[in-house]
Parts: structure tokens; sequence; C-alpha cells
């Protein structure tokens, strides 16, 4: 178990050749992972998430930055002493040796006598269910199979770093949610200091302790789940994390908006034309309507809130909710339908309102750098 | 069956037996001609001997060196294939799996350098091997097949060795081998059928190796099979049915090697490891 520490790591690619053909994957990455966290690095494809890990299991080096395991300089150091492992995407299971020769192989190769690799392997075998395999061949296992064989040959040593690759990412979405459950119990029983790295925001918003957002080999933001939900710090963070994602409204539509309700609430000493405001769909519910214009006149007596008439576009049924798309005048608008809205007959084509039902977690960031602007004191 | 299909199959049957016939037709004339008398040799079209006759396989079979040969051969195709292999394995692992600075231009070079018409290299070979004082013996066919065959090696087992899922051998690093470890643990044996390929490869190159081997042997302490073949004592003419006889002789072991290892190329050994 270690406390990783990265500090200024940069990488880049396809340096010695054309410069115009260098790829800066890491850019001056600076943080610190505490012993036996589970720590997750996020972002789209190409970020450089999957760089950093590399970089910690020593599979590449730094061109600038020091990596430390417990305060100790490890960049110069070969994988095989750092002593992490790694669960590969793609697996990379041994295809020429049997699962209990694949498990074992990491002890085999630090000399390790037979007889502990043989407790070690039946000990991991059992705790991720593969006992039965142990004489098979890779590839005469499945994807979920494959996969546990994987993670029983990084967890077969006490690593002081466990690193782990977008390992969900090739099985069917019931057993990804199977072996979420399962890493983090695995987790909780040892807690080794763990990096994941995933592009999967649901998958690092609800197995870590804390998460690294990364954009074009940028760090975004590092926090716990929630700080990084509810504060995100600048638009990419709020549009990447949250599912459906986030609402932006900018410029003319903004303008529009404050002459509604909205602007005491929270635009408050802003001009519009310099601001970006984020509204999460789940804060946001759709209701029938009957006039677009005329503004509080609507049924029930709990919109005297803020809302934003429009015409409802798509309807997306995932069975526990529903989303609606709703042009309001030019600008799509994802939110909630809720109650009475979803038993009833929402049609395509309707005219709705969109209530903007909580207003305590709007974004605002300034339009031009894109960075969160300083929380102000609400006005009610 | 139209008109157009049966034309399309004529066509394709006839492509096959073009190509087949193309390929086998030497042999099995080389086949035909050894059972044939001498008087029947000349004799055209090539079709089925007449009267039969296996004196030339007689022949061959008494001939004292025949054994001596076919050993040499043996030996110096058997350590070419081993020397090229160790040699070319290493050379190939580090210009494809380790990201080596110029290793596009090394490897441009190695093809470049086998480019060279073994003709224009056989004189100054010749001298070198003389002053080494390895005139006539199977060390210098060796050396000399090894390094001629190289490059062929590098270029095969390169290419495999770049087709193996790079996080295979990233995983061994991880778990515990060096880069040497892991090349001997997990490269090499998920390279199994790129290996045998190769061996089969730089194994016939040797065996058929014809210019060297007449350049640098005298005796049949080293003579090679080729070289065997082209030298059979004739005295007033070529005794071409005993040529052939004996071609088909020395043919049949590398025939039945490559046999036996195609099985072996064709297991797919790298499946299961990577997803699919």
């Amino acid at each position: 178990m270690a406390v990783v520490t990265l500090e200024g790591v940069t990488k880049v690619f396809g340096a010695s050749g054309r410069r115009s053909a260098a790829v800066r994957a890491l850019d001056a990455i600076g943080l610190t992972i505490d012993d036996g966290e589970f720590f997750s690095f996020v972002g789209p494809s190409g970020c450089g998430k999957s760089t950093a890990l590399h970089l910690i299991a020593g599979l590449e080096t730094a061109d600038a930055g020091t990596i430390r395991f417990d305060g100790v300089r490890v960049n110069d150091l070969e994988p095989k002493d750092r002593d992490v492992s790694l669960v590969f995407q793609s697996y990379a299971l041994y295809p020429h040796m049997s699962v209990r020769q694949n498990v074992g192989f990491p002890l085999k190769v630090r000399r390790v006598p037979r007889r502990e690799i043989d407790t070690a392997v039946a000990r991991v075998a059992a705790s991720v269910g593969i006992e039965s395999l142990l004489d098979r061949r890779p590839r005469a296992l499945s994807g979920g199979q494959r996969q546990r064989v994987a993670l029983a040959r990084a967890l077969v040593r006490r690593p002081r770093v466990f690193l782990m690759d977008e390992p969900l990412s090739n099985l069917d979405a019931r057993l990804r949610l199977e072996m979420r459950t399962e890493l983090k119990r695995i987790h909780q029983a040892s807690p080794v200091t763990t990096v994941y790295v995933t592009h999967d925001q649901e998958e690092a918003m609800t197995m870590s302790d804390r998460i690294a957002v990364m954009h074009r080999g940028q760090l975004q933001q590092c926090g716990t789940p929630a700080e990084i939900y509810r504060t995100p710090a600048n638009c990419f963070v709020a549009s990447f994390m949250g599912s459906p994602p986030i609402n932006f409204f900018k410029g003319g539509f903004l303008a529009r908006l404050l002459l509604n309700d909205v602007e005491g609430v929270v635009f408050r000493g802003l001009a519009p034309d310099g601001l970006s405001v984020g509204l999460r769909p789940e804060d946001l519910s759709v209701r029938a309507s009957s006039s677009p214009t005329a503004k509080g006149a609507a049924t029930g007596a709990a919109t005297t809130g803020p809302w934003i008439p429009g015409t409802l576009r798509f309807v997306e049924d995932t069975g526990r909710e529903r989303w609606g798309d709703v042009d309001c005048g030019g600008q799509m608008i994802r939110a909630r339908i809720s109650g009475s809205v979803a038993n009833g007959r929402t049609q395509v084509g309707q005219t709705v309102a969109v209530d903007i039902v909580s207003t305590e977690n709007i974004q605002r960031f300034d339009a031009s750098t894109e960075r969160r602007l300083c929380d102000e004191p609400k006005v009610s | 069956m139209t008109l157009h299909e049966g034309g399309l199959w004529g066509l394709r049957v006839s492509a096959l037996v073009l190509v087949v016939g193309f390929a086998i037709g030497p042999i099995a004339w080389q086949l035909i001609t050894s059972f044939k008398t001498d008087a029947a040799l000349v004799r055209l079209p090539p079709f089925w001997p007449e009267p039969w006759t296996t004196a030339n396989y007689e022949a061959v079979v008494q001939e004292p060196s025949l054994l001596r040969v076919l050993m040499n051969t043996l030996i110096v195709a058997g350590c070419s294939t081993a020397c090229s292999l160790v040699l070319g394995a290493c050379a190939a692992f580090s210009l494809s799996v380790l990201r080596i600075r110029g290793a596009q231009w090394i490897l441009a070079g190695v093809l470049a350098v086998s480019m060279f018409p073994p003709i224009a290299t056989v004189s100054p070979l010749y001298l070198v091997v003389r002053f080494l004082g390895l005139r006539d013996s199977l060390l210098a066919l060796i050396l000399l097949d090894s390094t001629f065959a190289l490059p062929l090696g590098i270029w095969v087992m390169a290419n495999f060795f770049r087709n193996l899922p790079p996080e295979v051998y990233a995983a061994a690093r991880v778990d515990g081998c060096s880069v040497s470890g892991a090349f001997v643990r997990v490269v090499l044996p998920l390279s199994a059928p790129g290996l045998f390929a190769t061996a089969i490869l730089v194994f016939i190159f040797a065996w058929n190796e014809f210019l060297l081997a007449l350049t640098i042997t005298v005796t049949t302490a080293s003579r090679t099979v080729p070289v065997a073949i082209a030298m059979f004592p004739g005295l007033h003419e070529i005794p071409w049915g005993e040529i052939a006889a004996a071609s088909i002789v020395m043919t049949t072991p590398i025939v039945v090697l490559v046999f036996f290892f195609q099985r072996r190329i064709i297991e797919g050994l790298t499946m299961g490891s990577v997803k699919g």
C-alpha cells in the first residue's frame, strides 16, 4: 500500500519526429492519491487517463515531472520493481498457460515456493469465484470469466498499488454492474491503493473515493464524486459528469430567460453575454401547459417557481424515469418528465412548460473561459 | 446449370488445372524420369515410363557418399536454422516490441542488404573463408547460410511479434518479468507458429543453397545435396535418370519435414488472450 504522488507529470508522444505530430498526452499533471484510496481517472477517449496509468505502472516513462510512491521517486524503476499490479481492458491473459498458471504467474516470476503459490492461487480463485476454471485455457472462457481471471492474477499478491484500465468496458451491461459491486467489495475487504481508469462517468461516480476528470491531457478537476457533480470546475466537467448531460444556456437565449422569473434567482449583477448557465435535467421538470404565453397561469399550485415555455420534441423512457427534449425557442432543453405528466399522455409536439424545480444546483460559468464563477449569496 | 454457370465452372476448372499443373508439373516429370531407362528418357512427350525400371534408384543408393551428403546437408540446414532463429528472434524482438529509435531504418537496411545478388558476394566471401581456414568445412557453410537467411528471418519474426497483442507483453512486465524474461516466458511461446514458419523457410533455403556450397566445398566431407546432385558422376554422358532419382531421394526428407511442421503453424496459439 502506498501514497502515489504525481508532480508536474508530462508525457509527449511522437516528439522525436516532426514537431507538428507531437501530442501532449499528459500536461503537467499534479495530484496525490492517498493510501488505501479508490481513485478514478475519468474522461473521454484520448484524454490521457490510460497514459497516466501506464506511467504509474512504469510501462511508459514520463518526459517531465516526478512520480512518487510513499514519497520515494519511482520514475526510473522498472515495472517489476514498482510492485504494482494492473488489470487490462483486454484482460491480456497468457493464452499458452492454464488459468492456474496465469494466476500464479506473478508469484512464479518472483520465485515464490511452489506450495505458497498453490495456496495463494486457491485463495484468490475462491474470492473471485473461478475455482472450477483453474485447469482451463483462457480461450475456453467467456468474457466475464476472463475478466475474473485477470482480476485474480492482479490480486494474487498484495501490490503497493492496484491499477485498473477500463476493466469492465468489455463486459455486457448486467455483468458490468455485478463486477462493479464485486470490485468495491474486494477493495473494502483489503483497501489497497487503487487507481481506476474509465470513460464511464457513472462507474467513476459510484465506485470512487475521489475522481480526477481529464480532458486533452489536462487535469480538469480532482475531488470527491459529490464535489465534482455539485461544483464542477468548468463547463467540460459539468457536461461530462452526469447522465443525461447538463443543459447549458448562454447568449441570446439567456437574455430572453432573464425576462422571465429566473433573473432574480440566478443572475444577480451579471451581464448575460459573459455568462453560461448550467442546469441539470433532474432539476428541471416538464409539465403540460395550456398556453405557452400565459405565465404562471398553468395547472397546479406548485408552479410558482421560474419556468420556461417550449414544445416537447422527443421522449426517452428508461422505465424508471422519462426524459423529454423540449424545444424552447431554438434551444433544446433536456428535462425530467415527472408525476402526473408521465402517467398521462405527454405527446411529442405538445406545448409544455419546463419548471426549474431546484435552483440550488444552478451552475454558472464564464462564457469565454468556461471556468466556474464563484458562488455568490443567492437572493431569494 | 445455365450456360453461363457452365462457362464459369469450366473457366474455374481450367484455371485450377493450369495452376496445379504449373506447380507440380516439374516434380511429376522428375518422378517419371527417375523410373525411366536411359533410352526412354529422350522420348517426347514425357509421359508414362515404358518400361519401368528401378535401376536409377539402385545406382543412387549404391553411391557411397549418399549418406554422408545427406548428413552434411542436414547438419548445415539444421544449424543454420538454429543460428538464424536465435539471432533473428532477438533482433526482431528488439526491433518490433521494444521501441528502439530508428527501428524502421534498421529493418529497411536489413532488407536492402539482402537484395545484393549472391553471385556478387561469392568471391569476397570465398577469400574470407579461405583466410579463416574454413574452406571445405561445414562451419563455413553454416555461418554463411545463417547470414544469408537472417534478413528474411528478422522480417518474418518482427512482423509476427508486432502483431502480438502488446498488452500481453506489458502484463508480463507488470507481473514481474524483466525485458528478457517477458521475451522468453511470454513472447516466444506465443510466437511459436511464427517461429516454426521462419524455421521452415530458413531450413529450405539452407537445404537448397547451391552457389555458396559449390564455391566452398571441395570434397564429399562438406558437400551438400544440391552440389552432389549437380556433380553426379557421369563418364560419357549426363545421367539424367540417376540425377532425377537422386533428387527425389534427397528432397523427400524436407518434404516430410515441412508436412510435419505445417500442422504446428496452423495451430492458432494466440487465441483467447485478449478479447474475441
